[in-house]
């Protein structure tokens, strides 16, 4: 390992950024490959769900949005997801009325509890919507209004 | 591609055996909307500038792997809570953007 890594930062000027991130312990195309580029480009909130999550039904059980049900300042909004269910690998956060519905996603290894807090934009009033999978692949989710004086996303 | 330095703050406490994880992190996103004046839609005109990824390690072990898009606020802010762990405990939390920026953080966790 050691060699060949001391060869790429010799290299070119892309290879050794390729040498720098291999030195760290990190491989570029593993996280870009496990983003989730397709739920967060589409602007149609079901499909967003959908490639994120994954087809099953959405059960609106089990899950608390907390969020302050007026928000002066949509570009900065306290969020808050958290589930009574055991066994939740992965958590996402979706804003239906933002211009690309999915704000974000985590995958929770086995020991975290379900829950997340955040801090997000918002364009405009809407709900607010919490989705978390549980290890059988099901899905439970929860909604919370929010009033948005000032939209967030910029314009 | 470069790596920033001392954009992470963070603050890990074991409480009750839970270990909550706070961070934030020192970044201006660029959401690259700007609003079509015919459409009323907002569309990506602008170059993007944004946090991609966030991973907590507890004790070298990635506990919460977080996909970020241009929804999260300028400073993100992110707050977990994991099972067990105690004073002394590592935490380590890596940040990336979509331009392959990043920055690092290892702390212990706090009583």
């Amino acid at each position: 390992m050691d060699p060949h890594r001391r060869l790429v930062l010799k290299g070119t000027g892309s290879l050794s950024v390729l040498g720098l991130a291999l030195a760290a312990g990190f491989s570029p195309q593993k996280a870009l490959a496990a983003w989730p580029s397709g739920a967060f480009a589409t602007r149609n909130p079901k499909e967003a769900v959908t490639r994120v999550e994954g087809g099953s039904a959405i059960e609106m059980a089990h899950v608390t949005v907390t969020a302050p049900r007026l928000a002066e300042n949509g570009a900065v909004v306290p969020v808050s997801v958290e589930s009574d269910l055991p066994n939740v690998v992965s958590m996402a956060v979706f804003a239906e009325e933002n211009p690309f519905p999915l704000a974000s996603e985590f995958e929770l290894r086995p020991g975290v509890l379900p829950f997340v807090s955040t801090r997000m934009r918002l364009a405009k009033t809407q709900q607010i919507m919490g989705v978390v999978k549980t290890a059988d692949g099901k899905l439970y989710g929860g909604k919370r209004l929010v009033k948005v004086t000032i939209g967030g996303c910029g314009g | 591609m470069a790596r920033k330095k001392g954009t992470i703050r963070m603050r890990a406490r074991a409480k009750g055996g839970v270990t909550e994880i706070e961070l934030l992190i020192n970044y201006k996103i660029e959401t690259g909307l700007v609003l079509n004046k015919e459409t009323k839609e907002l569309e990506v005109k602008k170059p993007q500038h944004f946090v991609k990824t966030v991973t907590v390690s507890l004790n070298g072990k990635p506990v919460v792997v977080s996909n970020l898009g241009i929804a999260s606020s300028d400073d993100p802010y992110l707050a977990f809570k994991v099972k067990g762990g105690k004073a002394g405990d590592m935490v380590k939390v890596r940040w990336k953007d979509n331009g392959g920026d990043w920055d690092e953080l290892a702390r212990p966790v706090g009583a």
